[in-house]
């Protein structure tokens, strides 16, 4: 079952909005304080990294017949 | 390559010359596939946005003037690909997102425990997880797969979508929260079972 909740709202968003950017405000070290005391956001958080850790991992590589279409379309196939 | 070597080899790929421009295409086509697919979930589409990505790329080359990222400016393109052929499809039916720009998704909290790189070994979470980004609109997809998918700055996504940093805050947020409430059922079946 969800648990749904609502007072962690402005953390999360701040963490959605913000990721990545200065840790060292003192809004984000804030953040971590409230993260390492509520296990709801870091739950939340966990979560979205292994989402988009599930989006990269399933994102296959360039193939190499569509790379010698590309040159020759482009006009610049591969010298022999 | 270097930003040294990548200015020349531009300079060079502007005059036509063959081996820059494959030089460029080595370094960025796999960069566009990927992005493409990510978007589209397709390979053949993924391929021919490629291709007509690069083809806008060399047309376009003598207007890059290197005041941008070259990566930012060819962002721009394949975004701009990306749409159009989304647009194209009018048959599809996306979830709309765009309900009170004030009021974000309720967020549901529960474990995921499953690494992902194992997880989508597993073609039932793989088709899962096409299916939910297959009901993101468009122009979400772009905002959260440019952020979190290649790792830009918000500012540098602002500036290839065209939109303020707070919409693209704004939509980026949605297109998570989107993602993981669609993703969740799924994990938690795995972890109940």
């Amino acid at each position: 079952m969800h648990t749904h909740f609502a007072n962690c709202q402005e953390v999360v968003d701040y963490i959605c909005g913000h990721f990545g950017e200065d840790e060292n405000s003192e809004r984000c070290r804030e953040l971590k304080k409230h993260l390492d005391a509520c296990p709801d956001c870091s739950t939340y958080c966990d979560s979205m990294d292994k989402m988009i850790g599930l989006y990269r991992a399933a994102s296959p590589c360039f193939p190499e017949d569509a790379r010698k279409s590309l040159l020759a379309a482009l006009g610049v196939a591969d010298e022999h | 390559m270097s930003a040294e070597d990548e200015v020349e080899v531009i300079e060079k790929a502007k005059q036509g010359d063959a081996r820059a421009i494959r030089q460029l295409v080595d370094e960025y086509a796999p960069v566009i596939f990927r992005f493409s697919y990510n978007i589209c979930r397709n390979q053949d589409k993924a391929e021919h946005t490629t291709q007509e990505t690069f083809m806008s790329v060399l047309k376009k080359l003598k207007q890059f003037d290197n005041r941008s990222k070259f990566s930012t400016w060819l962002y721009t393109i394949v975004s701009n690909h990306c749409l159009m052929l989304a647009r194209s499809e009018k048959s599809r039916r996306h979830v709309s997102l765009d309900d009170d720009e004030g009021n974000y998704p309720e967020i549901a909290v529960d474990h995921w425990d499953h690494d992902p790189e194992a997880a989508v070994e597993r073609a039932d979470l793989k088709q899962h997880l096409d299916a939910a980004i297959d009901k993101l609109a468009p122009e979400y997809k772009v905002i959260f797969v440019l952020r979190d998918i290649e790792g830009l700055s918000t500012e540098e996504v602002s500036s290839i979508t065209n939109l303020s940093v707070p919409a693209v805050k704004s939509r980026l947020h949605r297109a998570r929260a989107f993602l993981r409430n669609e993703l969740s059922p799924v994990f938690d079946e795995q972890q109940d079972g």
